[in-house]
């Protein structure tokens, strides 16, 4: 990301779907292979659990006051096709890691379109600050299948080539894969390196449309709204600000709406779809993580793919590597059903 | 193995109104509403049996009718106006996401014209957008999947939304929907009130209608 390269390649007719559009595929070497259901999610996911853990200096998972949370939109939907599969259901990625693992609690599994990741992270939060949990991991994960990707094409939403969020010329979205782990706790000796600060979020929703977002903005404006209000957090100091941005005309143009709205229209703002596509149930957790670590090393990197203002409200997208602007990081997403969510983190 | 770690906590939770939707039949705080009778199929003839005029609802999933009337049910029942309309919550949950919707989003794919209107609905939440939409709701909302009805993992949702200030009340939902099988059960959670709700006593309603 910081040589400025995308890491979407160009298939030829993907899954047999008559498309053009790039795509975010993770070539099986690369995933470790020791928990093996052969289903490339839950050997992600399972992946993500181990270096998480090893990032840790207990394991405080596989006791009572632990808690895993599964982000994920689709789960294993690559296997559709051949009738009855157990591993179908979300329900059993669930079941998978706690016995691979030996989790002392059931994970939890949220599955709420393309926010999935960002409210993973704000429920976690919210089970740590009512005393429910002492530790909670968020584990989002999603995988690039026929089924997500003919969807996306059924409704004329993937775009030619690489997509260019909030430019005048995007077409459209990239779909990427990818799995990605995070933990909050209570409890900062469990962190062996260092860490950032949650302070608050909030999801909204538009209460509008199930398939396209509200042309006001509402719900991520209400989202943000609720998210700084209670942190007492004007938007004028936030730093940086990690948007959506999928790259579709109807979505990057609420978003400017509803930052404007919000106050956030000089925050320095960036899209990592360019990079990596849309995500999907993974892209809150993964987003969140590298903008995190845009934060610590004060380098937020561009914007992919933007070169001419494409968006009817001004917008300060970040078109060379850049430092923020203070230590308050937003996080923002959107998805169908029309649901929105934010969460704001203090980083140094 | 269930938790039930609300009896050890402190936050008391009530429950307003419930509704439970099973078998051809609705109950609404424990007394029937009403029998599936007619020839439509069920959830159709509870529609005509309200009375309502929503056209929107012959373009859902049967998950999302499922959701929408069991929503209709106990929000009516439940002052509604006494909340603004971000102070309600609605968290659902089920044990097969919207692998229904799924199967008949994959067969159009297969038969060579996948159906765009099906796609949107193959995500579970979308049943949460349609409740919203027809009720004006901007507040939280969230959709988990557990292997059965889990009134812990629900209340526990709840407590944490009102011990944040995110919510002042949270209808519940649990939404099974398997070829002409139909599972509902509905709530309406309050942070204050009359009738205090634990998991037991809502796993109890949820059993027993």
């Amino acid at each position: 990301m910081l040589n400025g390269e995308t890491g979407l390649k160009s298939v030829d007719r993907p899954f047999g779907i008559d498309t053009t559009s790039h795509v975010g595929l993770i070539p099986g070497h690369l995933i470790p292979q020791e928990h093996m259901d052969s289903l490339k999610l839950t050997n992600m996911l399972a992946a993500c659990y181990e270096r998480s853990v090893s990032k840790l200096s207990f394991d405080a998972f596989q006791d009572e006051g632990g808690l895993v949370i599964i982000c994920t939109t689709k789960g294993n939907i690559n296997k559709i096709g051949q009738l009855d599969d157990p591993r179908l259901p979300l329900g059993r990625l669930g079941r998978f890691l706690k016995q691979s693992f030996d989790l002392g609690n059931e994970p939890m599994i949220i599955s709420n379109a393309c926010i999935s990741g960002v409210l993973g992270i704000i429920t976690a939060a919210r089970l740590i600050r009512a005393g429910k949990y002492e530790h909670v991991m968020v584990l989002g994960g999603d995988i690039v299948s026929e089924f997500t990707l003919s969807g996306f094409a059924s409704l004329h939403a993937l775009t030619d080539g690489v997509c260019k969020p909030y430019d005048k010329n995007r077409t459209g979205i990239n779909l990427g894969e990818a799995a990605a782990g995070l933990v909050l706790s209570s409890d900062e000796t469990i962190f062996k390196g260092t860490y950032s600060e949650y302070i608050s979020g909030a999801s909204s929703n538009d209460a509008n449309h199930i398939s396209g977002p509200s042309r006001t903005g509402e719900g991520l404006h209400r989202s943000i709204e609720r998210t700084l209000k209670p942190a007492s957090i004007e938007a004028n100091q936030i730093g940086y600000l990690s948007a959506h941005g999928t790259g579709t005309s109807f979505n990057d143009e609420m978003e400017s709406i509803a930052f404007e709205r919000s106050g956030l229209s000089e925050t320095p703002v960036n899209s990592m779809k360019g990079y990596f596509g849309h995500t999907l149930g993974a892209a809150g957790v993964i987003e969140t993580l590298l903008g995190l670590e845009g934060m610590k090393r004060k380098q937020l990197v561009p914007s992919l793919g933007f070169e001419e203002m494409g968006v009817s409200q001004p917008m300060n997208i970040i078109q060379e590597t850049t430092a923020p602007s203070s230590e308050y990081f937003l996080k923002t997403a959107s998805g169908f059903g029309g649901c929105n969510a934010s969460a704001l983190f203090k980083v140094g | 193995m269930q938790r039930f770690s609300l009896i050890q906590s402190g936050m008391s939770l009530f429950l307003k109104t419930y509704c439970r939707i099973k078998e051809g039949e609705v109950h609404i705080n424990g007394e029937l509403f009403c029998q599936h009778m007619d020839e439509d199929p069920f959830l159709r003839s509870v529609y005509k049996h309200i009375g309502l005029s929503y056209p929107k609802f012959f373009k859902m999933d049967e998950l999302s009718r499922l959701g929408f009337i069991g929503a209709e049910m106990t929000l009516m029942r439940s002052e509604l106006e006494n909340y603004a309309d971000d102070e309600v919550a609605v968290i659902f949950s089920n044990r097969s996401s919207s692998l229904q919707t799924d199967f008949q989003y994959y067969d159009t794919l297969k038969g060579g014209i996948a159906s765009p209107a099906l796609f949107v609905y193959t995500l579970p939440n979308i049943e949460v957008g349609e409740i919203c939409i027809r009720h004006k709701l901007y507040g939280e909302n969230n959709f988990l999947i557990t292997e059965r009805f889990d009134a812990a993992q629900l209340l526990e949702q709840c407590e944490a939304l009102f011990a944040d200030n995110a919510a002042k009340a949270v209808l519940i939902g649990w939404t099974e929907v398997e070829s002409d099988n139909h599972d509902g059960f509905f709530a309406f959670i309050t942070a204050s009130g009359m009738n205090e709700v634990t998991a037991e006593s809502l796993t109890d309603l949820y059993l027993n209608r």
